[in-house]
C-alpha cells in the first residue's frame, strides 16, 4: 500500500493510529467479504480527514471500528500511543454524527444535545451553558424545545452535530453527514462544516462517497477501495497526481489511457498508447518500456483549428454537450480512442467546434500525468 | 377504476359486509338474549330485563330461584378473581422474560439463533392440548400441587413467546442506531437501556403485556388440565356450566367477559395506532 | 482486538436469554421429554405409569403387534381421520371466506381500512368460550337458526352435535388466524403489478393465476397452517358443539388423561399430534422462500 503522506515526520504528531486493520464479514450466502484488508492510517491532531470511496470499500467499517462499534479481526488502534483494544464505545473520547443522525425521538433538541453531558454527570449549570453554546454554534438556539420529528432534515443534522461537539471529543466521526440533504443545502453545509472544524479545533473524520464533497472540505483525503487505502494526501495532490487509474477516475473527470514508455530524454518522455497515438510527458521516473497509465484532465486540453507550437492531437468532434459554465466536447482520435475536453465558454472566445468537424487537441506535457499501470 | 372493475368491486364490497356480519352477528345475538326476560324458555323473547346481570352480581331479582345456576355468586366471583390473579402474575413474569429475549435476539447474532427462534415460537404454534397434558404429567410427576401456582407457570411458557414476538416487531423497526449513538455519547449499557432502549420499546412492551393479559384471561385448554379443584378460572368455570346445560345468565356472564376483553384489546390497538 | 467487545456482548446475551431459557427448559422441554418417555411406558392400574417399556400405546392407533391391555382398534384411526377431515374442511372454508375479504379491506380508503381492520381483529381477542357459546345459541334445536327456518316455513335443521356444527364453530373461532396472514400478503401486493399484467394484455383470470395467486401464496400457506394446527388439536369446540357424537383426537386425549387415566396412551396420542404439527411446520419453513432468496 502506498502511503502518500505529507511529510514522513508526520508520525510525531499522530492523534489516532490505525495499523494493519483487518475485518472480514460473512455474507448471508456464506462468502467472506474483506471490508478492511490491512489499513494503515495516521490521523493528525486538528485535521479534516475524509475517507472517500464507492459503497462497499470499507470506509464505514473503518469509521465504526474507530468508534468502537465493530471489532477488528487483526491490527491495532492507538490513541496517542495507547491501545483502544479494551475500551468500549462509551469510554472512547470520540463522538459520531450518524448517517441517519440517530436523534432520540423521545427527547427534544436540548435533551438530545445534553445527553452526553448527562451521561458524564456534568453539573446542571455547566450542562445548560454548554448546551446553549452548542446550539448557538449550529444556529439553533431558538429550536431547543422541538422534538426531532418537528425539525427539518438540515436542522436535525445541526442537532446531531451539536450533540456530538458539545462533549468536546478528541475526534469527531461523521458518517456520510450530508447525504440526506438536498443539493443546495449540501453545498452550503460543506463550507459550514469546514468553518466549524476550524472554529472548534477538533479533528474531523468524514466518510463520504461524494468526491466533490471530499475535495471541498478536506485537509487530507484517503481514497479507499476494496478494504484498502489507495492514496492519502491533500485534495490538490489527489486531483493532480492520482496514484492510479481508479483514483484518477473516481476523483474528478479524467481521460485515462493505457500505454508504454517509448523513450525518455532530458526534456521528457514519449508515451505510446495502446489505442495508437502518442503523448509527450514531462520527466517521469519511469523507465523506457515500462507499462503506464496516462491521465489527462479534460479542462487542461485546449481545442483549436490548427496545431500550435506545442504537442497536439488531431481528432474528429463527435458530440458537444452543454454542462453549464463549460461545454464538454467528445472527440475521437483516428486510432479509435475517445477523449473528452472542456471548452470554457467565455464571451469573445472561440466558439466550440462543430460536430463532425476536425479539431486539434493542444496540451502541455506537464498536463500528462503518468501512473503505475493497474489491471 | 375501469368500468370492467366496477361489478367486481361491488361484489367484493358485498362479500366484505357479509364477512363482518358473520363475525359480529353471533356476538350480537348473545347480547340480545342477555336482556331476555323469559325464564322458562330462554330462546323465546319476552321482554327486556337487566335481571340476569343483577343476578350475577348477587343483587335482588324477580327471577325464580331455579332459573339460575348462580344461587350464590360465590363460585363465579372466586373463578373471576382466580383469573385476574393468574393473568396479572403471568403477565408480569412473561413481559419481563419475553422483553429480555426480544432485546437479546434483536441485537445479537449467534450460531444457534435460528434454532432458538424456532424453540421460542413452538409454545405458540403447537396445539395447546399437547402443552396442557405435558404440563399435567410434569407437575404431577414432580409432586407439585395443582393450583394457581402451576397455572401461572404454565401460562408463562406461552405468554412469554407472545411478548417476545410483539416486542421483536417493535425492535425490528428501530435499528441499532440510537443505542450506538447513546454509547457514542458516553452512556454506559445500563444508562443506554434506561434512557434510550426502554422509552423506544415501551409501546411494544405495553402492547405485549396487554396481549398476554387477554390471552391468559382467555386460556381454557391449558388451564383446564393444570388447574386444581380449588383454582378454577373463569373460562374453565363457564366451560363447566355449558357442559351441564344452558341457562340464561350465561348470556350475561359472556357479555361481561366480552366487554372486558374488548376494552383491553381496543386500548391496545388504539395505543398501537397512535404511535404510528 | 477481537476479544474485548465480543466477550462483553456474549455476557449481555447470556444474561438476557437466561430467564427465558430456564422457563422453556423447565416447563416446556422437560415436560415434553417426560411425555415422550411416558408414551412408551406401561399404564398403571389406577392411573400413572409403571417403568417398563411398552410401545403398544402407539400400536393401538397405528396397528402394531398387540399388547396385553391395549388392542389395535380401527376406531382410533377413524378418530384421527375425522380430526384431519374436519381440520382440512375448516381450512378450506376459512380460506374461501377470508381471501375475497382481504382484497376488499386492502382496497378501502385508508381511514375506513383502519376501522375495518380494527373490527376484524377485535373478535380475535374475545373469549374463545364465549364465541363458541354464541353458536350454541344459534344451532341448538330450539335455537335462532331453527326459529328463522320456522318463520320461513322451512323444516328445522338438526345441526347441533354434528360434524357440521363443529366445523362451523372451528371456522368462526379460527377466522382471524386465516384473515391476518392473508391480508398481510394481499396488502403487500403492488397494484402496479396487476395493472402491468392487464397492460400486457392478460385477462382477469390469467392475471389472478399468474400474478395475484403466486404473490399471495406465502400468506395463503401461512394462514392455512395457522388454522390447521389449532383445528386439528381442538377439543373444546368439539365437546361443546359436537357432544359425544363427534369425537376428535383432542377429546380422546382429554379422555385418556382425565377419565380413562391411561396416561401412556394419551401421551402417545399427544406425541402423534405433535409429530404431525412439526412435519407441517417444517414443510412451511422449507417452502417459504427466504426473503433474500427472492431477489
Amino acid at each position: 500500500m502506498q502511503s502518500d503522506d505529507d511529510s514522513p515526520q508526520a508520525d510525531g504528531q499522530s492523534l489516532l493510529r490505525v495499523a494493519g486493520a483487518r475485518r472480514t464479514f460473512l455474507t448471508p450466502e456464506g462468502s467472506a467479504v474483506r471490508a478492511l484488508d490491512g489499513v494503515d492510517l495516521n490521523i493528525r491532531p486538528n485535521e479534516f480527514l475524509t475517507l472517500l470511496g464507492p459503497s462497499g470499500c470499507g470506509k464505514t467499517t473503518l469509521l465504526r471500528a474507530i468508534a468502537g462499534f465493530e471489532d477488528l479481526d487483526g491490527g491495532r488502534l492507538e490513541l496517542e500511543g495507547r491501545s483502544l483494544e479494551d475500551v468500549p464505545p462509551h469510554r472512547r473520547p470520540f463522538n459520531t454524527v450518524f448517517q441517519s443522525y440517530a436523534l432520540f425521538p423521545h427527547l427534544d433538541a436540548r435533551d438530545n444535545v445534553g445527553y452526553g453531558l448527562d451521561a458524564a454527570r456534568v453539573p446542571r449549570a455547566e450542562r445548560e451553558r454548554r448546551v446553549d453554546e452548542a446550539l448557538a454554534l449550529v444556529g439553533l438556539s431558538e429550536l431547543g424545545r422541538r422534538r426531532p420529528r418537528q425539525l427539518s432534515g438540515g436542522q436535525q443534522q445541526r442537532v446531531a452535530l451539536a450533540r456530538a461537539l458539545v462533549n468536546r471529543p478528541r475526534l469527531l466521526l461523521l458518517d456520510e453527514p450530508l447525504s440526506a440533504l438536498d443539493r443546495g443545502l449540501r453545498q452550503a453545509m460543506q463550507i459550514e462544516l469546514k468553518n466549524l472544524q476550524h472554529t472548534v479545533g477538533i479533528t474531523f473524520v468524514v466518510v463520504t462517497h461524494d468526491q466533490e464533497e471530499a475535495l471541498t472540505m478536506s485537509d487530507r483525503i484517503a481514497v479507499m477501495r476494496a478494504g484498502r487505502i489507495l492514496q492519502l494526501g491533500p485534495p490538490g495532490r489527489i486531483y493532480d497526481t492520482p496514484a492510479d487509474r481508479f483514483v484518477a477516475r473516481f476523483v474528478g473527470d479524467s481521460n485515462v489511457h493505457a500505454g508504454r514508455v517509448a523513450a525518455v530524454s532530458a526534456r521528457g518522455a514519449l508515451i505510446t498508447l495502446d489505442e495508437g497515438f502518442e503523448l509527450h510527458a514531462e520527466g517521469t521516473g519511469f523507465a523506457p518500456g515500462e507499462a503506464v497509465d496516462a491521465m489527462l484532465r479534460p479542462e487542461r486540453l485546449m481545442l483549436a483549428r490548427e496545431p500550435g507550437a506545442g504537442p497536439a492531437l488531431q481528432a474528429v468532434v463527435e458530440r458537444v454537450v452543454f454542462v453549464g459554465a463549460d461545454v464538454q466536447v467528445h472527440l475521437r482520435l483516428p486510432g479509435g480512442a475517445a477523449l473528452r475536453a472542456l471548452h470554457r465558454h467565455l464571451p469573445g472566445a472561440e466558439p466550440p467546434p462543430n460536430v463532425g468537424g476536425q479539431a486539434f487537441i493542444r496540451y502541455e506535457p506537464a498536463a500528462v500525468h503518468l501512473m503505475r499501470s493497474a489491471p | 377504476m375501469s368500468r370492467r372493475g366496477a361489478p367486481l368491486d361491488w361484489a367484493l364490497g358485498a362479500w366484505g359486509i357479509a364477512f363482518l356480519a358473520v363475525l359480529y352477528l353471533p356476538i350480537a345475538l348473545v347480547l340480545a338474549y342477555s336482556f331476555n326476560r323469559n325464564v322458562v324458555n330462554m330462546m323465546v323473547w319476552e321482554g327486556f330485563t337487566l335481571d340476569w346481570y343483577r343476578s350475577i352480581f348477587g343483587l335482588a331479582t324477580r327471577l325464580a330461584e331455579d332459573a339460575s345456576y348462580v344461587h350464590s355468586t360465590e363460585g363465579l366471583v372466586h373463578a373471576a378473581r382466580n383469573s385476574v390473579v393468574v393473568a396479572l402474575a403471568a403477565t408480569a413474569v412473561s413481559t419481563v422474560v419475553g422483553t429480555a429475549t426480544a432485546l437479546a435476539m434483536a441485537r445479537h447474532r449467534f450460531r444457534l439463533r435460528p434454532l432458538y427462534q424456532a424453540l421460542l415460537v413452538m409454545p405458540m404454534v403447537m396445539p395447546d392440548i399437547v402443552l396442557g397434558v405435558a404440563l399435567l404429567v410434569f407437575f404431577v410427576g414432580a409432586g407439585m400441587t395443582l393450583g394457581l401456582g402451576t397455572i401461572v407457570m404454565g401460562h408463562c411458557v406461552f405468554l412469554a413467546s407472545y411478548v417476545f414476538v410483539v416486542v421483536s416487531a417493535r425492535l425490528a423497526g428501530m435499528g441499532a442506531d440510537l443505542e450506538e449513538a447513546s454509547a457514542d455519547l458516553g452512556a454506559g449499557p445500563w444508562t443506554t437501556f434506561r434512557r434510550v432502549t426502554l422509552p423506544q420499546v415501551a409501546p411494544g412492551v405495553a402492547g405485549g403485556a396487554l396481549l398476554a393479559f387477554i390471552i391468559s384471561m382467555d386460556d381454557l385448554v391449558i388451564t383446564y388440565f393444570i388447574a386444581g379443584v380449588e383454582s378454577t378460572t373463569l373460562p374453565v368455570f363457564i366451560y363447566g356450566m355449558l357442559r351441564r346445560g344452558m341457562k340464561p345468565e350465561i348470556n350475561a356472564i359472556a357479555m361481561l367477559l366480552l366487554a372486558f376483553s374488548f376494552v383491553i384489546a381496543a386500548t391496545g390497538l388504539w395505543l398501537r395506532a397512535r404511535r404510528r | 482486538m477481537s476479544g474485548a467487545l465480543s466477550a462483553r456482548r456474549r455476557r449481555a446475551l447470556a444474561g438476557l436469554l437466561a430467564p427465558h431459557s430456564l422457563l422453556l427448559a423447565a416447563f416446556f422441554v422437560v415436560p415434553l421429554a417426560i411425555m415422550a418417555v411416558y408414551s412408551v411406558l406401561t399404564p398403571g392400574l389406577y392411573g400413572g405409569v409403571e417403568w417398563e417399556f411398552y410401545p403398544y400405546g402407539y400400536g393401538r392407533v397405528l396397528g402394531a403387534p398387540l399388547g396385553e391391555v391395549e388392542e389395535f382398534d380401527p376406531v382410533y384411526g377413524e378418530i384421527l381421520l375425522r380430526s384431519l377431515r374436519l381440520a382440512l374442511t375448516t381450512v378450506v372454508v376459512t380460506l374461501l371466506l377470508c381471501y375475497p375479504a382481504a382484497f376488499w379491506v386492502s382496497r378501502l380508503p385508508p381511514r375506513r381500512r383502519a376501522l375495518v381492520l380494527f373490527l376484524v381483529t377485535l373478535p380475535f381477542f374475545a373469549n374463545l368460550i364465549v364465541r363458541v357459546y354464541a353458536w350454541m345459541l344459534i344451532l341448538r334445536p330450539t335455537g335462532v337458526l331453527n326459529q328463522l327456518l320456522g318463520l320461513a316455513g322451512l323444516p328445522a335443521a338438526d345441526l347441533m352435535f354434528s360434524e357440521t356444527a363443529v366445523v362451523i364453530g372451528l371456522c368462526y373461532v379460527l377466522l382471524p388466524f386465516m384473515f391476518l396472514p392473508l391480508y398481510a400478503a394481499v396488502e403487500r401486493l403492488d397494484p402496479a403489478l396487476v395493472q402491468a399484467s392487464r397492460d400486457l394484455g392478460a385477462g382477469a383470470l390469467f392475471t389472478f393465476r399468474r400474478v395475484i395467486l403466486p404473490l399471495t401464496a406465502p400468506g395463503i400457506l401461512g394462514g392455512c397452517i395457522l388454522v390447521f394446527i389449532p383445528a386439528f388439536g381442538n377439543f373444546v369446540v368439539a365437546s361443546l358443539l359436537g357432544g359425544a357424537k363427534v369425537m376428535l383426537v383432542g377429546n380422546l386425549i382429554e379422555q385418556q388423561f382425565l377419565a380413562a387415566r391411561n396416561w401412556p396412551f394419551g401421551a402417545a396420542l399427544a406425541m402423534l399430534l405433535l409429530a404431525a404439527v412439526l412435519v407441517l411446520l417444517v414443510v412451511y419453513v422449507v417452502r417459504t422462500p427466504h426473503p433474500e432468496g427472492v431477489r
